[in-house]
């Protein structure tokens, strides 16, 4: 019963993928093929088209082809954003260079002014256009200052970064589109992107799911030959295969450490500390995005080419952890459900209890 | 004799106890889901404060400290230097003025500056920490404010590990509530139409018999209506937004309105059987499936249908009612055929007293409309099973009509027509309309949620389905499918607000309008990229209000949405597979799913 809206967008997807999938998966072997021969045999070319078409979109909806799709989807966002972007002169760059000049010039006119020697009265006039100077500055800054020229800004791995950030909802804001087109696109980037990626996290989810339902599996029966005791009861459940329901303790174990890597590697990359690492893994994750930490895009620091790779590794990183929260989410609802079932069949039998124990003083009522 | 109490209570105090169960679990799944996401909300916001609250401050102190070492500087090389030569001078203050913007830039995106030193005006707040803890839980994450401290970094962690999934509940039950109360918005308005054009339609053409009649069914769907609808009624009519769509819905099909009533005095005239049937066969796709197991489904249906209307209980009656307005279009639609078949079918069909004394109006209409219509063009050979198996048929695919709507069936409806040639079986409406939808529901593996939401949907479309029917029967433009809510409805409601909420954002923070509508965008679908804030440029007093209205926009804007998908989810599928099947690219055997 309990259901959010991300279960909403599966239900949706689910379902169509379930049916795509169930093409898929037995088309998915022959469509390379297919798709060669298809074209270069035309004997009956609408069916042929039809069939190729079939097997194509059959592919697309397995775990690779929608992974591709993804992939190549944010490369693309990426390079057109790049070249949509980098044009764009900052004019508050200007400003700031303005500012710069006029505080230094204010300054100067200050030390050659009368009462330079007066050193009180000289500090207090420093401050006073020092004062000037930084609220002009947080001004600029406010109005997307950013100490960058947006050619360094947007770079590719900073595009894909940025790609990734509005189709899986992110959003980290660390670099933004500032023209009208390109927010125009980001736009429409969004609206085909999501469901996009949420057939990949669907997807994505199903088949983890099972591996690692699988996978956990065959640990239990490994760890019940062990024991040995119960080998009559482990060796039931693989021929008639009930399904056995994964904990959810192995799911947050699972994200637990997919965190922890995460955290090692960005402290060690980043230069962060351990807490804020965690702390950048766990809301890129839940897909906060509060941005104040993004790998490879520190403001201060300089563009060196190793971040390049870091930032397709983050990527990665993200991408594959996003699926990871969706095996546990589909493995966590089954737990549920079943809880549920369980919950649902105590309440009825405490409600039929009850109402057994009213019947009979009920009755006994009536019998006096 | 003791057994007697025994067999009354048990099912006087098992429905109450079901009822009372079903309003604890409807007040516990929105009340207190919606009042723990507050308190929740609440008790972050309070957390965040006190924990980031004064290395807000700690950090506005230290940038008067920063400025004070440049002053420091600039005095020191204004000292050092023995000839004050311009270019040189200003060169080197040039390079400690960089420095000094580094230091600020790094204040402001490291250590959460935000701008001024005025130590009343934190951004950690009791509004600006509820911001936070609101953005943080629906994932939006703007960062123009985050945590700096290690407490608060840890807090949010699991701040955010708790929150988003009890958020997602919430938005999801809201959605949930809207959706329902959208769909019954939406038919609401069309009902009103059925009902309120044909008095129109009357009095302009002046068949003062027919009208009567017709008058009469109006109230039958009136009625019916007002009696199922009484269940969900508790929700109607808030939301602006919704009444707006459905303006915007009713002002759609006022238009048709006019050839509905031409089409449809003609149809009721000279239309004959296989007319009929070819335009039940729109909604007749799952028909084949029902048949298929009608054996299993008449038996509860019936059962359940005389408990029904026995019991009069609240949420059964629902298709009771509508069904038996629906038996009584079903009798004015074979009113063309003679009378002695009619009187037949009632005495056959007459299985409750209520349903009794509806048909006796309705005999009376048919001596009318008998002595009015000409007599019909095609007369079935043998009127009696033929009319019986087609009233039967048209009941099934009402009832089969639920969820499934594309079309096609045109054969298949008449390959069951022919399938049943036997007279004699009970013909039980008024159940077995609504038994068969949910046999079917229920036969379909399904996510339970899912199921369940058939389910409601099951209820409104038994109730709703004659607007429907008569909407798609009648009018005469191109095959239109029949919908529970359209997609476009949906899409246009979402963009509405994003497009309210662009021009309020752009009278709240003076932005343009595109990027309003950009920052609605972007705030709506979650994504969240902070470069546009509400009150972030502007340190006013009406920062808070300007918080408190984003909040509120955001937090119904993502409900809405949650709803939309609610309502659109079985479409999309369903035009999704259509447009796949017609493609060729999704064989139609490999339909099932799971």
């Amino acid at each position: 019963m309990a259901a959010s809206v991300g279960e909403l967008f599966q239900c949706s997807v689910r379902r169509r993928l379930t049916k795509m999938r169930s093409v898929g998966v037995s088309g998915v072997r022959s469509s390379v093929r297919s798709r060669g021969s298809s074209s270069t045999t035309a004997s009956d070319p609408r069916e042929k088209v039809k069939d190729c078409c079939r097997k194509l979109v059959a592919f697309m909806c397995t775990q690779v082809g929608v992974g591709g799709l993804v992939v190549g989807y944010a490369i693309v966002g990426a390079f057109g954003f790049m070249s949509i972007e980098q044009d764009w002169v900052n004019p508050q760059n200007d400003k700031v260079a303005q500012l710069h000049s006029k505080c230094v010039c204010d300054i100067w006119n200050l030390t050659t002014s009368d009462f330079a020697f007066n050193e009180t009265a000289w500090r207090t006039g420093v401050d006073r256009v020092l004062r000037v100077f930084q609220n002009d500055f947080v001004k600029a800054y406010k109005e997307g200052y950013n100490g960058r020229v947006s050619k360094d800004l947007w770079t590719f791995p900073a595009a894909l970064m940025f790609c990734l950030a509005v189709f899986t909802m992110i959003g980290y804001g660390n670099v933004v589109p500032k023209t009208s087109l390109g927010k125009g696109l980001t736009v429409l980037y969004a609206v085909f992107g999501i469901p996009l990626y949420v057939l990949y996290f669907m997807n994505m989810g199903k088949v983890l799911a099972s591996t690692f339902r699988w996978l956990y599996r065959r640990l239990y029966e490994c760890s019940e030959e062990g024991v040995g005791d119960n080998d009559s009861d482990s060796n039931l459940p693989p021929t008639p295969a009930p399904r056995i329901i994964v904990p959810s303790t192995a799911c947050l174990w699972v994200m637990g450490g997919y965190v922890l890597t995460g955290t090692i590697m960005f402290a060690e990359w980043e230069g962060w500390e351990y807490l804020d690492s965690t702390y950048f893994c766990v809301t890129s994750l839940c897909k906060i995005g509060i941005g104040d930490f993004v790998p490879g895009a520190n403001i201060l620091e300089a563009l060196n080419s190793g971040s390049q790779t870091k930032l397709v590794i983050n990527f990665v990183y993200l991408l594959l952890g996003m699926g990871l929260i969706a095996m546990c989410f589909n493995l966590m609802r089954e737990e549920i459900r079943v809880k549920m079932r369980e919950l649902k069949a105590e309440m009825r039998q405490w409600l039929e209890d009850i109402r057994i124990r009213i019947i009979s003083s009920y009755r006994r009522k009536r019998g006096y | 004799m003791l057994d007697d109490p025994e067999d009354v209570a048990p099912g006087r105090c098992s429905t109450f106890l079901h009822y009372t169960w079903k309003l604890c679990s409807c007040v516990f799944s929105h009340v207190i889901l919606v009042s723990l996401v507050v308190s929740y909300c609440i008790m972050g916001a309070f957390t965040f404060q006190s924990l980031e609250k004064n290395n807000e401050i700690k950090v506005k102190r230290n940038i008067s400290k920063i400025r004070f070492n440049v002053t420091e500087d600039l005095w020191i090389l204004f000292q050092g230097s023995e000839v004050l030569i311009e270019d040189a001078w200003t060169g080197k203050v040039r390079d400690r003025l960089k420095a000094f913007e580094q230091d600020l830039l790094r204040s402001m995106k490291s250590d959460g500056w935000d701008g001024t030193e005025d130590e009343a005006a934190v951004q950690w707040s009791f509004a600006g920490a509820l911001f936070y803890s609101i953005i943080v839980i629906t994932t939006i994450g703007y960062g123009h404010i985050a945590p700096k401290t290690q407490w608060g970094k840890v807090v949010t962690i699991f701040y955010a590990i708790l929150g988003i999934p009890l958020m997602l509940l919430c938005l999801s039950n809201i959605g949930d509530v809207m959706a329902q109360s959208f769909r019954f918005l939406y038919w609401r308005v069309c009902c009103y139409v059925c009902t309120r054009k044909p008095k129109r339609g009357m009095s302009r053409r002046g068949r003062s018999i027919r009208g009567s009649s017709r008058q009469s069914g109006a109230r039958y769907s009136g009625r019916s209506r007002t009696a199922s609808f009484r269940r969900s009624a508790r929700t109607s009519q808030r939301s602006a937004d919704s009444a707006l769509g459905l303006s915007e819905c009713r002002s759609s099909y006022s238009d048709t309105d006019c050839r509905y009533y031409d089409d449809g005095d003609r149809d009721l005239v000279t239309m004959g059987r296989s007319n009929r049937a070819s335009q039940h066969s729109r909604f007749s796709d799952t028909v084949l499936q029902v048949s298929s197991h009608r054996p299993a489904v008449l038996e509860p249906g019936s059962g359940a249908g005389s408990d029904d209307v026995l019991q009069g209980l609240d949420v059964p009656a629902a298709p009771v009612l509508s069904n038996k307005y629906a038996l009584q279009c079903e009798e004015r639609r074979s009113n063309t055929l003679p009378r002695g078949v009619n009187s037949a079918t009632t005495k056959n069909s007459s299985s409750t007293d209520r349903l009794a004394v509806e048909k006796d109006g309705n005999r009376q209409q048919h001596h009318l409309a008998v002595d009015m219509s000409p007599p019909p063009p095609p007369l079935p050979p043998s009127p009696t099973p033929q009319t019986r198996d087609s009233q039967k048929s048209s009941v099934r695919s009402r009832g089969a009509y639920s969820g499934s709507y594309s079309g096609s069936g045109q054969h298949r409806y008449h390959g069951i027509e022919h399938r049943q040639p036997s007279p004699c079986r009970p013909r039980i409406m008024s159940p077995m309309g609504f038994a068969i939808s949910r046999q079917q529901t229920q036969r379909q593996p399904k996510s339970p949620r899912l199921s369940r939401l058939r389910e409601d949907a099951d209820y409104d479309d038994c109730v709703d389905y004659f607007v429907d029917y008569d909407y798609d029967d009648y009018s005469s433009g191109p095959p239109s499918r029949s919908k529970p809510v359209p997609i476009w409805l949906c899409v246009f409601l979402v963009v509405t607000y994003i497009l309210c909420g662009a021009v309020l954002f752009t009278k709240w923070e003076k932005w343009n309008f595109l990027d309003s509508a950009y920052f609605c965008f972007i705030t709506l679908t979650t994504i969240g990229f902070g470069d546009f804030v509400p009150a972030k440029r502007v340190q006013n007093k009406d920062a808070t209000v300007s918080i408190a209205l984003c909040s509120l926009y955001l937090l119904f804007g993502i409900a809405l949405l949650a709803m939309s998908f609610n309502l659109v989810q079985e479409e999309v599928i369903n035009s999704v597979k259509s447009v796949a099947k017609r493609l060729g690219i999704v064989k139609d055997d490999e339909d099932d799913e799971e």
